[in-house]
C-alpha cells in the first residue's frame, strides 16, 4: 500500500499515450507490483471492450457500428418523445425540456378520479346485486372452459391470427353484438390475450431484446410480425433496417437486401445504416457491380459517414480485384 | 425525424463527425447552444451527436448486454437536455454528458446487484479458476466481475476508477469532470486500485494467482 507507484506512467499507459522509453520503466515496475499489474491488465480488458471487436473481423465491427447507430437513432426518438410537450395548449416549436410540476398535478388528479370511479362502480355493482339484477355467469362458456363442449364457430375464428393492418382490440371491447363470444372466450382462456407487447412499441422492444439475447430467428420473427401488423408506424420503419442487420448476421443476404430496400424506399430515418447494410448484403450475394454502386451512393450521400472507411476499403479491394 | 404520417425522415448528423462516431468539441458546443433554443430539430441533432458517447459510457459501466442499457441511455439523453440550461460552456460538453451518463449508469448497474450477488457467492466457493483463460468468454467474465466490484467501492473511488480505468479518460480529464484537483483524483485512484486488488484476491481472481509473475 505504501509502495510508490508511477502514477503518471500508469495514466499514460491507460490513455494509450505511453512513449517507448517509458514502457521499459513501467514494465519493470509491473514485474514487482501486482497491484499496478492488475490495474493495467484490467485497463487492457476494458480498452479491448471499448473498441468493440477490434480484433475481430471487419464485418463484425461494421455490423456492431451499424447496430449501435440504429439503436442511437431509436433511443433519441424515444427521448424526444419524452421531451416534447404533448399538451394541446402549446404551439409548435414550444419545446420545453424539463420537469413541469403542472403535469404531476394533472396526473395525480387523474389518478384520484380513476380511483373514485372504481369505488363508485364497485358500490353500484353491489347495489345491483342487492336488487337481484346481477348478471349470471354464462354457463355455456364455463362449460367450454372446462372442455365439456367444443368452442363455437365464432370463438374458433377469433383464435385465428389477425390479418395485416388489423387494429388491436382492447380488453372488454366488442361486448355488444357479435363481440360477446370473443370477449367471453378470452375470459375462458380460449383466445390468447393481447398484452402491451402486442403494441408496435412493445413488439419493437421485444424484437430488440431478442436480438440482444442473440436469439436471431426469434428477433427476426418479431420484426416481421411488427412490420405485418403495424406497417405504417415509425417502429416498423426502423424495424426494417434492424431486421436487415439480423438477416445479414443469420446469413440470409437476399432477405436482408429486401429489408434494406424497403427502408430506403420509404425514406426511413436510418438511411446511412441501411445503405451500408445494403452494400454488405450485395457483397455477400456476389453482386459486385451493384455493391460498388451501393458503397459509392453511401459516400456521395453521406460524405462524413462513419462507414466511410469501410466503404473506401471495400471499393479499393473490389477495384483491385478487377 | 418522425413525421405526422408516422414515417421517419432522414436526420442528418452534423458535420464535424469523426470516423469513430464522435463529434468535434467545437461542433458539439455549437449544437448544444442551438439545442438550448428549444428547437426540436436542433435538440435532435444534439442528442444524435452525443448518443455515441453516452452509449459508450453506459455500455462500459453496465456491460453491452445489460437489459437496462437502452433505457439508461434514453434516461441520460433526457437528463442531459434537462441539465443543459445549467451548463456554463466552460469545459468540454462531452465531459458534462459523460458525467450525467456515468451517474445514471452506476445507479442502473447497482439495481442489478442482487442477481450478481448470488453469482458472486457461487464464485467464492470455487477455488480453482478454469484453465481456459484469455478467451473471449473469460475476458467478458473478468470485466463483468470488475464492474460488479467497482459498484461496491466508495462512490468517489468508483467514479474515478470508472472514468480512468473503464472509460480511459486521463487523470486531468477525470479531475475536470469531477471538479476536483488532480492530486485528489490520483489519491482516489490509488485507494480504489488497492481495494480492487484486495477484493479480487479475496475471491481468488488476482492476476498474480492466475498468471504467475505480472507482466
Amino acid at each position: 500500500m505504501n509502495r510508490e507507484h508511477p502514477e503518471d506512467l500508469l495514466d499514460l499507459a491507460v490513455t494509450d499515450n505511453l512513449k517507448t522509453v517509458d514502457r521499459v520503466g513501467l514494465a519493470q515496475h509491473l514485474a514487482v507490483c501486482s497491484e499496478c499489474a492488475l490495474y493495467m491488465e484490467t485497463a487492457d480488458l476494458f480498452r479491448a471492450e471499448r473498441v468493440g471487436k477490434a480484433q475481430g473481423r471487419v464485418q463484425d465491427r461494421i455490423q456492431d457500428r451499424i447496430n449501435d447507430g440504429l439503436s442511437n437513432r431509436w433511443t433519441v426518438e424515444r427521448a424526444m418523445a419524452r421531451l416534447e410537450p404533448r399538451g394541446r395548449g402549446r404551439g409548435r416549436g414550444s419545446f420545453r425540456p424539463g420537469w413541469r410540476p403542472v403535469r404531476a398535478i394533472r396526473l395525480g388528479a387523474a389518478g384520484l378520479l380513476l380511483m373514485a370511479a372504481a369505488v363508485s362502480a364497485k358500490l353500484w355493482t353491489g347495489k345491483l346485486k342487492e336488487a337481484g339484477l346481477g348478471l349470471e355467469p354464462d354457463q355455456s362458456v364455463s362449460a367450454q372452459a372446462r372442455g365439456r363442449s367444443r368452442p363455437s364457430g365464432n370463438v374458433t375464428s377469433a383464435v385465428e391470427a389477425p390479418e395485416p393492418g388489423d387494429t388491436m382490440p382492447q380488453e372488454g371491447e366488442g361486448e355488444g353484438e357479435g363481440g360477446g363470444d370473443r370477449s367471453r372466450a378470452a375470459r375462458a382462456g380460449l383466445v390468447p390475450r393481447r398484452s402491451v407487447q402486442d403494441t408496435a412499441a412493445g413488439l419493437f422492444e421485444r424484437a430488440r431484446e431478442l436480438g440482444r439475447q442473440r436469439k436471431l430467428d426469434a428477433a427476426i420473427g418479431a420484426h416481421l410480425r411488427l412490420q405485418r401488423l403495424y406497417p405504417e408506424t415509425p417502429e416498423a420503419m426502423l424495424s426494417s433496417a434492424l431486421a436487415g442487420q439480423l438477416l445479414l448476421a443469420r446469413g440470409r443476404p437476399a432477405a436482408a437486401l429486401a429489408q434494406f430496400d424497403r427502408h430506403l424506399a420509404r425514406g426511413g430515418g436510418a438511411q446511412e445504416e441501411a445503405l451500408a447494410g445494403r452494400a454488405n448484403a450485395l457483397g455477400q450475394l456476389g453482386r459486385t457491380a451493384e455493391e460498388i454502386r451501393a458503397w459509392r451512393a453511401l459516400l456521395e450521400r453521406h460524405p462524413g459517414s462513419v462507414y466511410g472507411d469501410r466503404a473506401n476499403a471495400r471499393l479499393r479491394e473490389l477495384s483491385a480485384r478487377d | 425525424m418522425v413525421r405526422s404520417d408516422g414515417h421517419v425522415t432522414a436526420t442528418e448528423l452534423p458535420s464535424g463527425l469523426r470516423n469513430d462516431g464522435s463529434v468535434d468539441s467545437a461542433v458539439l458546443n455549437r449544437l448544444a447552444t442551438e439545442a438550448l433554443k428549444k428547437n426540436p430539430d436542433a435538440v435532435r441533432q444534439f442528442l444524435l451527436a452525443i448518443a455515441p458517447s453516452i452509449r459508450r459510457t453506459c455500455g462500459s459501466v453496465m456491460g453491452r448486454d445489460h437489459s437496462d442499457l437502452e433505457d439508461t441511455i434514453q434516461e441520460s439523453l433526457v437528463d442531459t437536455m434537462r441539465a443543459l440550461p445549467r451548463y456554463r460552456f466552460e469545459g468540454n460538453v462531452i465531459h458534462f454528458v459523460t458525467k450525467i451518463a456515468l451517474r445514471l449508469a452506476i445507479k442502473a448497474r447497482r439495481r442489478g446487484t442482487v442477481r450478481w450477488g448470488r453469482l458472486l457467492k457461487l464464485g467464492e466457493q470455487q477455488v480453482d479458476i478454469p484453465a481456459q483463460e484469455d478467451g473471449p468468454v473469460h475476458r467478458a467474465e473478468q470485466t463483468e466481475l470488475v464492474r460488479h466490484i467497482l459498484q461496491d467501492l466508495n462512490p468517489r473511488q468508483t467514479e474515478a476508477l470508472v472514468l480512468h480505468l473503464v472509460l480511459g479518460f486521463s487523470v486531468d480529464e477525470v479531475a475536470s469532470m469531477t471538479e476536483t484537483r488532480v492530486h485528489t483524483v490520483k489519491t482516489r485512484l490509488r485507494l480504489g486500485r488497492f481495494s480492487l486488488k484486495r477484493r479480487l484476491e479475496r475471491i481468488g481472481q488476482s492476476p498474480s494467482k492466475r498468471k504467475g509473475p505480472a507482466r
